[in-house]
């Protein structure tokens, strides 16, 4: 399956690593690979049925959000913080949407509100991207 | 086609109390409205505006109304099919992110010029949060949001707009 870079995504990214949110060898060593899964291995790669790691993005009412899911790291960087991505899968692809440290439920919650609104503009075509994986 | 994501008639109810609360807040009402007029349709946009009514603290407040400024400017600039932009590579992102604050630099020596981040949002109408985020941030600024600040305090488009935008 293609992994599409948003632009949403490399925004993210860009602010994340400039704060050293996580090293450039946790980037190669852990992220990529991990999002590489996507592309190579989804879903039959034992690390999707682990919820420590992948799961279903849900609302603020905890209901899944339909195509919407949440890749997940825990202690990353020197803060130690949780990074979440979130991901949106239709269409044959994995669209990475944004990268996030869940520092409280309402970031989460936001953020899958955002998602939500990104599912509709990618169902629409209205996005921008950077490359794919 | 339909949005999968479409705002329902309970919510759209809702939304009406909900712009209500965000007018009694003196929220700015060009913000105010562009946020209803999103969210009539849009039900992620909606629960954001239902997240910012119902933030147990000013700070959750505060970046829900960033994010939502966020996506108003990033509607009013939407491609009309998926569009490429060119890729950067992950070791690429320092240098892009050194350049990026050093653009916000100046435009904060700007802003302040001008009296200041919560003058100048008040006066291009966009909440304080939303411009202190996009001063702090290292992502790249929106050109539509750069236009309004441009336009808001009467400098040419070149003061304001450097070589990454969104």
């Amino acid at each position: 399956m293609k992994v599409v870079i948003t632009e949403w995504a490399l925004q993210s990214y860009l602010n994340l690593k400039y704060r050293n949110v996580f090293t450039s060898d946790e980037y190669w060593d852990v992220i990529r690979p991990d999002v590489e899964l996507l592309r190579d291995q989804f879903p039959h790669n034992p690390k999707f049925k682990n919820p420590g790691f992948w799961g279903p993005a849900t609302d603020k009412s905890g209901s899944a959000i339909t195509d919407g899911y949440k890749m997940k790291w825990h202690n990353i960087g020197p803060g130690r913080v949780q990074l979440r991505v979130t991901v949106a899968i239709l269409q044959g692809r994995a669209f990475l949407c944004e990268a996030y440290v869940k520092d409280s439920d309402a970031k989460d919650k936001r953020e899958c509100a955002k998602l939500k609104h990104r599912i509709n503009r990618i169902a629409m075509g209205n996005y921008k991207y950077r490359g794919t994986i | 086609m339909t949005l999968p994501f479409q705002t329902t008639h309970e919510q759209i109810i809702r939304l009406a109390e909900i712009v209500t609360a965000m007018n009694r807040a003196s929220l700015d009402l060009r913000f105010v409205a562009a946020c209803s007029e999103l969210a009539r349709t849009d039900q992620g946009v909606f629960e954001l505006m239902e997240l910012w009514h119902d933030a147990d603290s000013e700070g959750d407040r505060a970046e829900t109304l960033a994010d939502l400024q966020d996506l108003i400017d990033e509607a009013a600039d939407l491609p009309s099919h998926p569009t490429e932009k060119p890729y950067v590579p992950f070791n690429g992102l320092d240098a892009v992110a050194a350049t990026v604050m050093e653009q916000k630099k100046r435009l904060r020596e700007l802003i302040d010029k001008h009296g200041g981040v919560t003058a100048v949002a008040r006066k291009i109408g966009m909440p304080q949060p939303s411009l202190s985020r996009l001063l702090n941030s290292a992502s790249m600024p929106r050109r539509t949001t750069l236009y309004r600040i441009a336009n808001g305090l009467g400098v040419p488009e070149s003061e304001v707009v450097g070589e990454w935008v969104q």
